[in-house]
């Protein structure tokens, strides 16, 4: 047995499962091979380490949590149109709620309406996220509907990141581009420790229509997602 | 709907909670990992239902979204980590000798940064045939892996894991104990 086959057996060794005279042989090579016992015995500290690497329990309400937002990012409900947004170069969606926000801004009205993105322009949607005190390691969620991506998370469906909240209003910048025609609800999920909220934002992409009027103006503004102002 | 679905999954969860965090090593990507994987089923409900062995199914379907949104990931972290590599090995450089009663609890935190650096497919193996205990064939079977791709990622992962921890893990007086050849 040379130290190629006794790499190749090392796994059945350490795990007890090597028996008779290929045991045997191992064993002779080991007696003799300085490299392959060290091999050895740093393969079992590597496993005994990896075991003690303690896992927290399972997070209390994660399963309920985990469903909520799974229900609710599956959630379809077409709502009505709202032409005056179609030419608002920057929707403003003002979010309720009742763990981080005690109050609302009028834009409070807008939020629960459709929004309708042109397909392969960008624009930017903003959640005006209002929280009562300084919150920090605040946890930012954000799943989106099929064929709409997030400037500099393309290709991805859910982006999320941990942040802050200042007193009062934040401004969260989303830039949001339809690959594709689709409806569907952008959901947000805002938590900290114990305390979450979901906020759902439905979201129609059409193409543009033939005299450009869709309005769904591309925005200069070079705002990222997570900067919280 | 919602009930069903967690109902389905509740038998599981402690097993999807434990893997996807060792897989991430944090408990915030462990649940964001999570939350994806159910974002992802809660749809499918209806199929789930018919899987007949569903744990091996989800664990399978962890995997793989794990793999699919690191592989992107580290690919990217890779090109630009000389300076998490530089300091991983200063880490390594300075962690205390084997007297220090502090040593297992230093090395456990070189090997996290240490799984951190592997490849998403490696540290899956790694951490599914070596801590969670399954074996080669085991995996095999609930990832449709080939056995001998498993073979080489965990021959590969450990490797690098020595690399990284090798002269730590061969003085450590703690783990020496243990690993004593037979």
């Amino acid at each position: 047995m040379n130290c190629d086959s006794v790499r190749s057996v090392l796994d059945a060794y350490t795990a007890d499962a090597l028996a008779g005279p290929a045991r045997a042989e191992m064993e002779s090579h080991l007696a003799a091979c300085a490299a392959c016992r060290t091999g050895l015995v740093q393969t079992r500290a590597l496993v005994e380490l990896l075991r003690s690497i303690e896992v927290p329990d399972v997070p209390d309400g994660l399963s309920e949590r985990l469903v909520r937002t799974a229900a609710a990012a599956s959630a379809r409900r077409p709502r009505r149109y709202i032409a005056a947004f179609a030419v608002a170069a920057t929707l403003v969606v003002g979010v309720a709620t009742s763990m981080l926000v005690r109050s609302l801004s009028p834009s409070a009205q807008e939020y629960g309406d459709e929004v309708l993105l042109t397909v392969g322009e960008t624009r930017l949607v903003a959640l005006d996220v209002a929280s009562p005190r300084a919150l920090d390691q605040v946890r930012f969620v954000v799943l989106l509907p099929d064929g709409v991506e997030l400037a500099g998370h393309e290709g991805r469906d859910r982006v999320s990141w941990s942040g802050s909240l200042k007193p009062g209003v934040n401004r969260l910048n989303l830039r949001l581009t339809a690959r594709r025609g689709s409806a569907g609800p952008l959901v947000a999920e805002i938590r900290h420790g114990k305390q979450e909220k979901l906020y759902h934002v439905r979201l129609r992409a059409a193409p543009p229509s033939p005299e450009g009027a869709s309005g769904a103006a591309r925005d200069p503004d070079s705002a990222r997602p997570g900067v919280l102002t | 709907m919602a009930r069903a679905f967690e109902s389905l999954l509740a038998p599981h969860l402690e097993l999807l909670w434990h893997t996807a965090y060792r897989f991430t090593g944090r408990r915030e990507d462990a649940e964001d990992l999570l939350q994806e994987l159910f974002t992802r089923l809660y749809p499918r409900h209806e199929q789930l239902t018919a899987v007949l062995d569903l744990r091996s199914w989800l664990l399978r379907s962890l995997y793989h979204l794990y793999v699919e949104r690191h592989r992107g990931w580290m690919r990217n972290a890779l090109s630009r980590s000389d300076s998490d590599r530089a300091q991983l090995e200063a880490i390594a450089s300075e962690a205390p000798g084997p007297e220090c009663a502090a040593e297992t609890d230093s090395l456990r935190r070189l090997l996290v940064k240490a799984l951190a650096h592997l490849d998403p497919e490696q540290r899956a193996v790694v951490i599914l045939h070596d801590v969670e205990g399954l074996t080669l064939a085991e995996l095999h079977i609930r990832l449709g892996i080939p056995l001998g791709t498993l073979k080489s990622r965990l021959f590969r992962g450990r490797e690098r894991l020595r690399q990284q921890l090798g002269n730590l893990l061969s003085g450590s007086g703690v783990l020496m104990g243990k690993g004593t050849l037979r």
